[in-house]
């Protein structure tokens, strides 16, 4: 069986009708047709997690299995993994990857994209090294996008929101944004490639992650506003709504929501496109389909802004994932699961079951009702920061102690924090075989933890859904079960002894 | 009315925490403030959301009303 896997970057579920009729967040519904329609089709699955984050730690986590928020941040592959596209090339099947996510090309972030047997890479989103001309961009571009003072036109420094406008200056039609290429590049790629006995295809779309620039007529349908105003921005900054860097007036922020909800529908558009070259193909009875996102977006949601800033919400965590196969027989399934399994259940659908699956274990099962439960619990963080735990019903929330420190153990010297940034010696690192799940020497050095809060919490997902209510003194049977289920889980994991120390376990 | 202070959890050495410490204003730790390139160069903090260089300038010299 072929695998096209779709990933839809900061895809928050409730914008999607599978899931809700309305988003949390707005007053209007958002069109999705085309993923509503696929979602008929598909294994909806409601209990689905993240596992580490943000956006390349899923994808360590897709591509390699690895759950690897334990043990170390943002990263490249490591030499121990085994790469879907690798096992694909030794399983004699053609593996390809179309994308427009450009953290695969930058510092520390190699590894994802150079097993596959081809890759088409669309340049230009969000930060990527790209354009250096204009030399000074439209300015009404730049006064939607950044603040003169901390990203100048005339500067080289790292992360200049310049390099977006350069790199979309030329931009007219809604052909020449990131969501239409990509997936048109990979319709062609489908009606190219038929002769091919097998096949694995992954889209990693970096829509609806921010900038939330988007063409006609998605920027108005979900506003009154003028999308060019240069008083509101479409890139907001991560952070609280209220105050700072990222305060959001109510104007502003009901903007951003309408260019978020457009996105929504513009990826909706073009997956619906090329679902359509699908069922032209004839691709749907040879070819298993899944789509996820690697985390949602608080827009507003909680006080906040984005993501990373805050602990991960239901919002941020609790993710979409779709999985359709010509053997399907479950509509909907309510079993848990996290963003792991999906390597497993890609192998599974490519009929290869001769790997080790390391931290991951197949969904497959659940879409045929072969199997009805998956996971007791399921584990989601940030390497450094707190660590959830959830049975599904409550979830339980921990954060490091102010002052503690958390290891890093990779084959690189990865910065801890500053992922985006020329890499730093670390002269306080030690090697040795660390971690469980290999006999590969690593480095291991630490780094100062980051309290995404400081106090623990604990929610009721049945009757709290929006995690409003802290009961971390009010429910004690549910604290000390999730509690001793984490430290369960973190000893089963073979976790490193300082997780424990950092959490105060 | 005070002014809001913020920080990066990367970029704040001990010297800069210890000069925010001495402002006697609320100041907050944020992950990441998204500015990687000043960050990579020289101590920041972002004041009332503008971006302020802590070498070219102290805290007092940029808001003249921290207490």
């Amino acid at each position: 069986m072929n695998v096209l896997f779709i990933s839809l970057d900061s895809l928050r579920r409730d914008f999607l009708g599978a899931y809700a009729e309305t988003p949390r967040v707005t007053e209007y519904d958002v069109e999705t047709p085309n993923l509503d329609q696929f979602a008929d089709r598909a294994t909806v699955f409601d209990t689905h997690y993240a596992g580490s984050l943000p956006c390349m730690p899923a994808r360590r986590e897709w591509l390699t299995g690895t759950k690897e928020f334990l043990w170390r941040p943002w990263g490249p592959t490591e030499p121990f993994d085994r790469h879907l596209a690798e096992i694909a090339r030794d399983n004699g099947i053609l593996s390809q990857l179309i994308t427009d996510h450009f953290h695969y090309f930058q510092h520390g972030s190699h590894g994802y994209y150079e097993d596959f047997n081809g890759f088409e890479f669309v340049r230009g989103n969000e930060y990527d090294a790209w354009r250096t001309a204009p030399h000074t961009p439209e300015e009404e571009t730049l006064d939607q996008i950044l603040n003169r003072r901390s990203d100048p036109p005339d500067s080289v420094q790292y992360l200049n929101r310049t390099a977006y406008a350069r790199n979309t200056s030329a931009f007219s039609e809604e052909m020449d944004y990131f969501t239409p290429q990509v997936f048109s590049r990979a319709t062609e790629w489908l009606q190219d490639n038929a002769q091919w006995e097998q096949w694995f295809c992954y889209i990693d779309n970096f829509d609806v992650h921010e900038p939330f620039d988007i063409p006609e007529p998605y920027a108005s349908m979900y506003t009154d506003e003028d999308p060019d105003d240069p008083e509101l921005t479409s890139w907001p900054y991560y952070g609280p709504v209220d105050e700072g860097q990222s305060h959001l007036s109510d104007r502003e922020l009901a903007f951003v929501r309408s260019q978020f909800a457009g996105s929504v529908t513009m990826v909706d558009e073009w997956v619906g496109r090329l679902f359509d070259t699908m069922t032209a193909e004839s691709l749907w009875d040879e070819t298993a389909v899944i789509l996820t996102s690697d985390h949602g977006f608080a827009l507003g949601d909680h006080g906040y802004i984005g993501k990373n800033e805050f602990l991960p919400y239901e919002v941020i965590a609790n993710t979409p994932l779709f999985v359709w196969h010509p053997e399907i027989e479950v509509e909907r399934t309510d079993a848990l699961t996290t963003a792991v399994d999906l390597y497993a259940t890609l192998l599974d659908a490519l009929d290869i079951d001769d790997e080790s699956y390391r931290h991951s274990q197949s969904l497959l099962p659940l879409t045929t009702g072969e199997r009805e439960h998956h996971r007791e619990y399921v584990m989601h963080g940030y390497w450094g920061s707190t660590i959830s735990i959830t049975d599904g019903e409550y979830s339980y929330h921990c954060p490091p102690a102010s002052d503690s420190t958390t290891e890093c153990h990779s084959t690189q010297m990865l910065n801890p924090h500053s992922w985006f940034t020329p890499r730093e010696g670390k002269p306080e690192a030690d090697a040795g075989a660390f971690l469980p799940y290999t006999d590969s020497m690593t480095w291991r050095y630490p780094a100062r933890s980051w309290q995404q809060h400081s106090d623990e919490r604990l929610y009721d997902l049945e009757t709290d859904p929006t995690q409003q209510q802290n009961l971390i003194d009010k429910n004690t049977t549910a604290r000390d079960r999730l509690r001793t289920a984490l430290s369960d889980r973190l000893d089963a994991l073979g976790a490193p002894e300082s997780q424990h120390e950092r959490l105060q376990y | 009315m005070q002014p809001t202070i913020e920080y990066c959890h990367a970029n704040a050495d001990a010297e800069l925490r210890n000069l925010l410490e001495s402002v006697h204003t609320d100041t907050t730790c944020r992950s990441c403030l998204e500015h990687c390139g000043i960050c990579r160069r020289e101590p920041f903090v972002v004041i009332n959301g503008e971006v302020v260089s802590i070498e070219e300038s102290t805290l007092r010299d940029e808001f003249p009303g921290i207490e």
